[in-house]
């Protein structure tokens, strides 16, 4: 009976230490390692390397959409200056002379 | 230069070709000849064996690469005229007596009949041309127009050339002298030249004063103080399209001689 009373007090006292040693270090975590320095200064390149990525591709972009409102607008005047030669090659070309005429026209 | 005269289209035709005398001139001469023949059986009124005339009589036609062209021409002027120039006028034109070719026809006569409606409606799908009941084309003047402009074409490829239908004309290469009214001559260098007017294929019916250019909106010939419209354009079907509209009243911007009844000449267009 002694024997028993014995040995429940000291799997009770287990217990109790157990928990208190567990509260213990859950109070107050072991330290994190200290960071790799190499590791946060690839970090820090990697994100000025994004930064200036989005900068450069802001600015591709941009000259991207002015090339392409300049090449529209090329390619316009092109359209324009060859309607105008083909009108110039097929318009009528006439002038009032003084020529005896070599034929005429009158009411088909 | 050698030229060449011949009948066709109920006209005469004038060509002259910048070329020496010799066997290339005179076959491309044959050519042009068989050509204007070629279009002839193609597009007259006053042959029954016509591709226009079976449509006119069928409503209906599979036609050739020709009549599909010049009829799709025609409705494009219409549309773009806003129906001042019509193919659909044939049968004012028979009501108001142009009913054979003109070389036929009686210069007086009984009281013109009942024109009955222009406008009405056309369709062409591929080579099937199709007509709205109791509508029929003519082409008289475009179809000379289309046909002087092909001639001039085939022309072109053996020197410089002009092509004068009665009245429609085209030039290709040159430089050419052409008469337009009493004393006033244009060079054409490029280009067409058609005339519009009342002064010739008239003829009376009851006494009252008829010719060939219809009014659509009235089905009868047109009253205007105009005598005849001549047109410088960049084709001879666009030309004689123009020259249309202008003598009955529509705007045209291109250089063109007018004559007014009295005589008076105007030039407008730029023309100088």
């Amino acid at each position: 009976m002694t024997d028993t009373s014995h040995r429940t007090y000291a799997v009770v006292l287990a217990l109790v230490a157990f928990v208190i040693f567990f509260s213990a270090v859950s109070l107050k975590p072991w330290p994190a390692p200290p960071a790799d320095q190499r590791l946060l200064a690839l970090q820090a390149r990697e994100q000025r390397l994004r930064v200036d990525a989005k900068l450069v591709s802001s600015i591709v972009d941009r000259r991207w959409a002015t090339y392409r409102q300049a090449l529209q607008s090329r390619r316009a005047a092109i359209a324009r200056a060859n309607t105008r030669t083909v009108q110039a090659a097929s318009a009528p070309a006439a002038r009032v002379v003084t020529l005896p005429p070599l034929t005429i026209t009158r009411t088909s | 230069m050698v030229t060449r005269s011949f009948e066709a289209m109920g006209t005469e035709v004038e060509i002259f070709l910048d070329a020496s005398e010799g066997e290339r001139a005179e076959s491309a001469l044959d050519r042009a000849e068989a050509e204007f023949e070629r279009l002839e059986q193609i597009m007259s009124r006053f042959r029954a064996d016509s591709e226009l005339s079976q449509l006119n009589r069928e409503g209906v036609v599979e036609a050739g690469p020709d009549l599909v062209r010049v009829v799709e021409l025609a409705l494009e002027a219409r549309e773009s005229s806003g129906g001042l120039f019509d193919p659909t006028v044939h049968g004012a034109l028979v009501a108001a007596g142009y009913d054979r070719s003109f070389a036929e026809l009686p210069l007086d006569g009984p009281a013109a009949g009942d024109p009955g409606a222009c406008g009405g409606r056309v369709s062409v799908e591929g080579s099937t041309i199709q007509l709205e009941s109791s509508t029929q084309l003519d082409l008289g003047g475009i179809g000379k127009g289309y046909t002087v402009d092909r001639v001039a074409a085939v022309l072109a490829r053996t020197g410089s050339c002009l092509v004068n239908a009665g009245g429609d004309l085209a030039v290709r290469g040159g430089a050419w002298p052409v008469g337009i009214a009493d004393g006033l001559t244009v060079e054409l260098t490029r280009g067409a030249i058609a005339t519009s007017g009342r002064d010739r294929r008239s003829w009376r019916r009851d006494g009252e004063a008829q010719h060939h250019l219809i009014d659509p909106s009235t089905g009868r010939p047109a009253r205007t103080d105009l005598l005849r419209v001549t047109v410088v354009a960049a084709s001879a079907v666009e030309a004689d399209v123009l020259a249309k509209i202008a003598f009955l009243g529509g705007e045209v911007d291109v250089p063109r001689v007018l004559v007014t009844s009295d005589g008076t000449v105007v030039l407008a267009g730029g023309l100088a």
